[in-house]
């Protein structure tokens, strides 16, 4: 993967609005940002259609459409541009719950910081600033790229995942660790998060917000969630027992933290550690 | 007089004796009709019984076992698991076997419940029913069946002195029981007939060992038996998403299952009798290695319809063939939706449980009933489940009554009941969150369905997890709490003189 390298073209983003895809359900919309394409919806297979028993979900799909040929990144900045024209076209004056994984976390957040109209904000897996060892994780993922899909798998396997969850995985989790890589919007996610740095605007979010973060994340690193919750004023923290890929390895683990702060933001005071569950 | 009673000693009310214990509460009784703790695990010892959840899971999360022998574990280590527990929790002062609860009885006036057993009488404040969901076998109930020549007998009523060697045993049934069963049935009965009404899907088990390496890691490490457990059971909850039709994990639950049986089993014709048509979750989805190569077996027939009479020695199906049978084994299931014990519990105004649940069971927060003061029931209205641990159910409802305990015990009521209105805001909201799940879209029947109102009132229709969040956590204000003043001292002599009275004779 090197879609920062070759010849610079206007990015595609800049005139392709992510178009919301929404349920019927009732109440506060809930916008679920997505860092990849449609296909990267995978990564939501189980949260998605939970959520949507109970709420109204907006999904938008931050990078759909990116091709990874010739075009530059991204920037953290045209991401929220991207999520801000989606959720204008629900209409003006709304508020909503913004959640993001990973990527889509750190431009939650960010967008959270420059825009109203945020209730809550739940931001997962994600990292406050970039690091030496964020940077060799793209280096290392476009490298996996390049050795086909096996070696990406490998690698997505050793990186993404903790070693629980191979203890007790099933054949059928291959398709699930498959949907973490299928395409080139993976490759641009995992180079836009490892240089992205929200570390100015952290500060400035100041609506009830939900920092998970994995204490097994090999990726962002739960030394980075921690720090993105440090940094927010607003922010209660909870952690779970898993590596970075918290939706494929604790999909009910998350579902149970969301659906808990949805219904009660102020149940857990700003700055607040909120306890693990022991079942 | 004691200030609980607990009706069973089976997981629920051995769990809730023991965490009642661990606060220092020494006033209560548990009354078992048995001989022995264990519920299911005491009455269910046919051969090959074994539990279907892993072993870290089933059981208590205050008393981790790091010595569980296997994955999933055989019916005997859980009866072993439950029996030190009441040991070494000191539970055999508290603990009262042979005494059947015959009739509960709540007194306005003395604000007390009065439980009779065939032994005497106990009075009580507070009154726990523990009575289990797999207590009460439905039999049976066909003509000719009790002229039938040989033995009959129900699965959890195992008769050790009947042998099975070069038999010709009938099973009726296909569930949980019938699968493990019939294996071992197998392993000895000359002939073996399996009538089946409707099969079931059927997932590997895969069970295993742990190593001797294994048990000590989790021993000797601090925090790895919790951290086992949670994953077990995040892991369990994920099977969540199959109830409510999420397709990507129903087609690849239904791929497994339909996949192992077309692995095991050769014979389309048989491979076809097995396949179930509904939709996979809607009864209980069934683990098992060795059911289907033991149908397979030369000594083993499937008769794929239900038994329809008896006469002499002779079992017919409804599909019209005659079987000539030596004994027949009844794994037909308990009458779980409309437990027996409901018939003998009077609430405050002589209503009797069994009639106000007339319509199916109801509980607010799936353990109070409005108008049935200071009873908690475990394992009853929409307290199970169909994905994960009964044993986390349990110990939600142990907080919820802990909670309740200690609110009555710290505020000025001794009476504490649920408005019918608290109540029907719940049901409602329990059948809304049942529509869309399987059990009552798949288009099968189960014993999770009330076969009179067809509302789903024994699982619980959401995650275990949500369960604990929105029900273990006792909150005063959804209750009917009624501050009353002291009872009149003689009324409470009244009935504690009549309990010794009747204790002495």
């Amino acid at each position: 993967m090197s879609p920062a390298s070759g010849s610079v073209e206007e990015s595609p983003l800049a005139v392709t609005v992510p178009r919301p895809v929404m349920n019927d359900g009732a109440g506060e919309p809930l916008v679920l940002l997505i860092a990849g394409d449609g296909k990267h919806m995978d990564g939501y297979a189980f949260l998605l259609p939970l959520l949507e028993r109970k709420h109204r979900v907006v999904t938008v799909s931050l990078l759909e459409g990116w091709t990874g040929i010739g075009v530059q990144l991204p920037s953290i900045d045209e991401l929220v541009g991207r999520a801000r024209a989606a959720i204008l076209d629900l209409g003006p004056g709304r508020s909503i719950a913004l959640i993001g994984f990973s990527l889509a976390g750190v431009v939650a957040a960010a967008y959270t910081a420059s825009y109203a109209g945020v209730g809550r904000l739940i931001v997962i897996s994600a990292s406050l600033t970039s690091s030496p060892r964020h940077r060799a994780f793209a280096r290392t993922w476009a490298r996996a790229r390049a050795l086909g899909s096996d070696g990406m798998r490998d690698f997505v396997t050793y990186s993404m995942l903790s070693p629980a969850f191979h203890e007790d995985s099933r054949p059928s989790d291959n398709a699930a660790i498959d949907a973490l890589m299928i395409d080139p919007t993976a490759d641009a996610a995992a180079a836009i998060f490892a240089a992205a740095d929200i570390s100015n605007l952290a500060p400035q979010i100041d609506v009830p917000t939900l920092v998970i973060g994995c204490a097994g994340d090999q990726v962002a690193s739960v030394e980075q969630s921690q720090a993105l919750f440090a940094a927010i004023p607003s922010a209660r923290y909870s952690e779970i027992d898993c590596g970075h890929a918290a939706l494929l390895e604790r999909p009910v683990e998350v579902l149970s933290l969301l659906e808990r702060f949805l219904r009660n933001p102020h149940r857990h005071a700003p700055a607040s550690v909120i306890p693990r569950d022991e079942p | 007089m004691t200030d609980t009673i607990i009706v069973g000693a089976g997981f629920a009310g051995v769990g809730m004796g023991i965490c009642l214990r661990r606060q220092g509460e020494r006033s209560f009784v548990i009354l078992e009709r048995g001989g022995d703790v264990g519920g299911t695990w005491r009455d269910n010892i046919y051969p090959g019984v074994a539990c279907d959840i892993p072993s870290h899971l089933y059981s208590y999360s205050f008393r981790p076992n790091a010595n569980w022998s296997k994955f999933y574990a055989d019916g005997s280590e859980i009866l072993g698991y439950l029996r030190q527990a009441v040991q070494e929790e000191g539970l055999l002062p508290h603990l009262r076997l042979h005494e059947e609860a015959t009739s509960m009885r709540w007194d306005g006036e003395s604000r007390r419940w009065t439980v009779r057993t065939p032994q005497g009488v106990y009075v009580s404040r507070v009154l726990i029913v523990a009575a289990g969901r797999l207590s009460e076998p439905r039999y049976l109930d066909v003509p000719g069946l009790r002229s039938f020549a040989g033995p009959v007998f129900h699965s959890s009523r195992w008769r050790p002195d009947i042998d099975l060697a070069g038999q010709r045993v009938g099973i009726v049934g296909t569930g949980a029981s019938a699968v493990q069963l019939l294996p071992k049935v197998a392993e000895q009965g000359a002939d073996v007939v399996l009538f089946q009404r409707s099969p079931a899907y059927i997932v590997p088990r895969a069970n295993r060992t742990y190593s001797q390496s294994e048990r000590r890691k989790l021993s000797l490490i601090p925090g790895a038996l919790a951290r086992l457990r949670a994953r077990l059971f995040w892991k369990a909850e994920m099977g969540f998403a199959e109830r409510i039709g999420v397709p990507t994990f129903v087609d690849a639950l239904q791929e497994r299952a339909l996949g192992h049986l077309e692995a095991q089993v050769s014979d389309p014709n048989l491979r076809a009798q097995l396949t179930p048509d509904y939709a996979i979750g809607c009864k209980r989805i069934l683990l098992s290695d060795d059911f289907y190569p033991a149908l397979c077996g030369e000594n083993v027939r499937l008769e794929p319809s239900a038994v329809s009479r008896a006469e002499g020695n002779r079992i017919h199906s409804a599909s019209g063939t005659g079987y000539d049978l030596d004994m027949l084994i009844l794994a037909t299931g308990f009458k779980s939706t409309r437990p027996p014990f409901a018939s003998r519990i009077v609430g405050a105004g002589g209503v009797v449980l069994s009639e106000r649940w007339e319509h199916g069971m109801v509980a607010y927060a799936s353990t109070m009933v409005a108008g049935f003061p200071n009873l908690f029931i475990m394992d009853g209205p929409n307290a199970s489940l169909g994905h994960n641990s009964a044993i986390h159910m349990i110990e939600t409802q142990i907080e919820f009554i802990l909670g309740a305990l200690n609110y009555l015990q710290s505020s000025e009521s001794d009476v504490l009941d649920v408005s019918r209105a608290a109540e029907d805001s719940y049901t409602a909201d329990i059948d809304k969150r049942s529509a869309s799940t399987v059990w009552l879209t798949g288009g099968c029947s189960s014993w999770y369905v009330d076969a009179g109102s067809r509302r789903l009132t024994l699982l619980w229709p959401d995650l275990a997890s949500s369960f604990r969040h929105e029900v273990g956590t006792f909150d005063p204000e959804s209750y009917m709490a009624q501050p009353t003043g002291p009872v009149e001292p003689w009324v409470l002599d009244a009935a504690a003189g009549l309990a010794s009275e009747v204790r002495a004779r």
